[in-house]
């Protein structure tokens, strides 16, 4: 689902707006980047959004190569 | 729901709602909204007047919030179910105030009482000094009645029943 959608469908609501939230996936990844002023009902359905569509933050694992002990037979 | 920012020493209570005959509530998210929201009934300084809403002259303000509903049905006979908890419900307000058949205010909920089906908002606003934290909330008027005893001033008292989940807080 857009965000803006998802947000247009919370703002203009007259249900139980966190319920609403709660039932649309949006893109985490464009979530976590999204703004609104604060103290705006777009601040407000983010903040749902936010609640329910976490972004796990992305662990990179690196390999450490380990040094071959150079071949010391003679 | 966002809780307000601001804690208010002692505050006075005042209730506003908007003024139109038909109006159109706030949605649900602008009830947590203050600027060209919920100041458009209350006003954009304490005590001030909206241009889309009205003061009603209430002897006091009753409890308001929410509080942990809870459902129950009866059957035939005797028996009634336990009580089964549901979601936390806005307060219902009973509240008197000075009949005065020239309040446009007070006319306006006796229209709505009649009606019965007109969803309007309603504000709490508590202020103090030039602090003002608002609860809002959209409601519907059921029960207005008169009394006009001989031996008081004649009072009115009218409940406000609050639409599920339909409230918000903000602050100026």
């Amino acid at each position: 689902m857009k965000l803006s959608d998802a947000i247009e469908a919370i703002v203009t609501s007259y249900g139980d707006i966190d319920l609403v939230a709660r039932g649309m996936a949006v893109d985490a990844d464009e979530l976590a980047n999204a703004t609104a002023a604060p103290d705006t009902a777009e601040a407000i359905a983010l903040a749902l959004l936010k609640k329910y569509n976490v972004t796990a933050p992305v662990v990179v694992i690196e390999e450490v190569a380990q040094e071959v002990p150079p071949d010391t037979t003679e | 729901m966002a809780i307000p920012a601001k804690v208010l020493p002692g505050f006075a209570a005042s209730l506003w709602m908007q003024s139109a005959a038909t109006p159109t509530p706030l949605t649900t998210a602008n009830l947590s909204v203050w600027v060209g929201q919920v100041t458009t009934i209350v006003g954009t300084v304490a005590n001030g007047t909206g241009v889309a809403g009205v003061a009603v002259p209430v002897e006091a303000i009753p409890a308001f919030g929410m509080d942990d509903a809870v459902a129950s049905f009866g059957v035939a006979g005797s028996r009634q179910s336990d009580k089964i908890p549901v979601q936390a419900a806005p307060t219902s307000m009973t509240i008197t105030a000075a009949w005065n058949p020239s309040d446009a205010a007070l006319l306006q909920i006796r229209s709505d009482a009649y009606s019965g089906v007109v969803d309007r908002t309603f504000v709490v606003a508590a202020v103090e000094s030039t602090n003002t934290v608002a609860y809002a909330f959209n409601g519907r008027v059921g029960q207005f009645q008169i009394d006009a005893a001989p031996g008081a001033e004649a009072k009115c008292t009218f409940t406000v029943h609050p639409r599920g989940n339909q409230f918000g807080w903000s602050n100026n």
